[in-house]
């Protein structure tokens, strides 16, 4: 905000009135994703927390489980790899932000979490890429505590 | 349960861009002709509940624009952020606790305004998500591909859904989709991501819908043939789509057990004549065929491709087209209620099924249908 306006004749579309909103947000982490940040970027550990009641890893962490609504408190490092859920590959996506390549999305199980960790994957061409396969996180060496801390996970 | 019932819906002819049109107008169009259909004016309605999107829109509480356009001035009126189904559900627990004895219900999308893109990437969590790009087309690849594999099922078993559903579509004048389509053409045309191609993918819509919901004695007295409502049921799933075992929709099929339950329906695929299901990806529908208990999990390619679910079979899934054929977002799922209340109350024109007695309606909301809910109707 402002908007912009002024009124477009605008052929087949009709006549219209171009607007934007461009609305900055500064969206706070919040003290579980600041701890998950910091574990990244200063110890190349990928934190959980465990449920007290059904014991799963949650991942990312946060500090309730949504299945049994009690308290996770107990953090809980998970390995840094484990086995491909699932996965899409993106042809020319004009908005990947952060992850400008690889375009290959995934869901993750990692050795120890009881959740699917989604990220990208690297090294690997799309058609070579299969459920089940073990892959490992390839860490950034320039790490700032967001999520491409972990450049991408590659196959083993 | 016979305590309340559909009386009265309009639709827009859904387009890819309703040039000349403001959602304002819109909304206008479908109460009026809404009202009509049943016979009511506006000074029948008690209470107007309404579904819209601030961001499609570009306005923040958009609701307060179109009150004028509803006829909600001087009126009890609450906007519900979600689908237009979660909208009469809420419609219908007015009138079935007696507060209010009519409500009308309003959605309404104008995706054609803004990229439809903005909006589903907003749906994901800007810290774990965003960053990946993770929106709606990319959760449901996600998705998509994980009940595929689970069931080792090709891709072209989901392919037919969109064959089943823009052959259906050629009859529904509402439609924005009215060609049909061959497998060869869907499996042609190009992937958006793996694995869901162009023909698979819901397009993007123009339109609105609005829903007249009445209770009990005004609707015996009404002038025209009730569908009543029988049961309900509204569910969500973890929102990290990770969290969830994602081949399966866990809220589609609670909200389903719900409804079932309320309007006695214990073998849904004999008991159902007509389900219209919000199917935004071609592979949703097969998820769906599942999760509302028309066969067993990993059973719907088969159902499918039987012919049991399409033209003349014994449980026509989404005899309008589906979502597949018109997207109005936010009231896709209320035109699903809007043709399922015309399937059992005879009044469906082009799109009729014969002796259709019981219909279901159902919506999804969410990155990988996180928000379910489910209406049944009878004649
Ligand atoms: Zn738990």
């Amino acid at each position: 905000m402002p908007g912009k306006s002024g009124i477009q004749s605008g052929g087949s579309q009709g006549v219209g009135v171009e607007g934007e909103l461009s609305i900055p947000y500064r969206h706070a982490a919040g003290r579980h994703a600041e701890r998950f940040s910091r574990e990244m970027r200063d110890n190349r550990r990928i934190m959980g927390v465990r449920c007290s009641r059904c014991e799963a890893v949650l991942l990312p962490p946060r500090p309730y489980c949504g299945f049994c609504f009690e308290p996770a408190t107990e953090w809980v490092e998970v390995a840094d790899e484990g086995e491909l859920v699932t996965f899409t590959s993106v042809q020319g996506d004009p908005d990947a932000a952060v992850f400008e390549e690889p375009r290959i999305r995934a869901l993750i199980m990692l050795d120890g979490a009881g959740v699917h960790f989604p990220h990208v994957l690297g090294e690997v061409a799309p058609d070579d890429v299969s459920e089940g396969m073990r892959v490992k996180a390839v860490w950034s060496e320039d790490r700032n505590g967001t999520l491409s801390d972990i450049k991408y996970f590659r196959p083993i | 349960m016979r305590d309340a019932a559909v009386l009265g819906w309009a639709q827009t002819e859904h387009r890819r861009r309703a040039v000349g049109e403001t959602p304002q107008s819109m909304v206008f169009e479908v109460v009026t002709r809404a009202l009509a259909s049943c016979e009511m004016t506006i000074r029948d309605i008690d209470v107007v509940i309404d579904a819209g999107s601030d961001l499609l829109d570009g306005r923040s509480t958009s609701n307060r624009a179109v009150i004028d356009a509803m006829g909600a001035h001087f009126k009890e009126e609450i906007k519900v952020a979600g689908d237009g189904l979660e909208a009469a559900i809420y419609a219908l627990m007015r009138v079935t606790s007696g507060y209010s004895s009519t409500a009308l219900v309003v959605a309404y999308g104008k995706s054609s305004e803004t990229p439809a893109r903005c909006q589903t990437l907003a749906l994901s969590d800007p810290f774990y998500l965003r960053p990946l790009a993770v929106d709606a087309l990319a959760a449901g690849a996600l998705q998509a591909r994980f009940y595929l594999h689970e069931y080792g099922l090709g891709s072209d078993a989901p392919a037919l859904v969109a064959v089943k559903n823009r052959e259906a579509g050629a009859r529904n004048p509402y439609a924005q989709e009215k060609s049909p389509v061959t497998l060869e053409e869907v499996m042609a045309s190009p992937e958006l991501i793996s694995p869901i191609r162009r023909l698979e993918a819901c397009p993007v819509t123009d339109g609105a819908c609005a829903v007249v919901i009445a209770d009990r004695q005004t609707s015996r007295a009404a002038s025209v043939r009730p569908a009543w409502i029988s049961g309900t049921g509204h569910g969500a799933d973890p929102y990290s789509p990770g969290a969830r075992t994602l081949y399966r929709t866990e809220s589609a099929a609670r909200s389903a057990r719900k409804a079932y339950a309320a309007a006695g329906i214990s073998d849904p695929l004999s008991e159902l004549g007509v389900l219209e299901v919000s199917e935004y990806y071609s592979y949703q529908e097969l998820m769906l065929y599942e999760a509302l208990g028309l066969c067993g999990e990993g059973e719907a390619a088969d159902l499918l491709a039987s012919g049991a679910t399409g033209t003349g079979g014994g449980t026509v899934v989404n005899p309008s087209g589906g979502v597949l054929c018109a997207n109005p977002l936010v009231a896709t799922g209320l035109v699903r209620l809007a043709e399922a209340a015309a399937q059992v109350s005879g009044r469906a024109g082009e799109v009729q099924v014969d002796g259709v007695d019981r219909a279901l309606a159902h919506s999804s909301g969410g990155l990988a249908m996180q928000f379910s809910s489910v209406m049944v109707l009878e004649g």
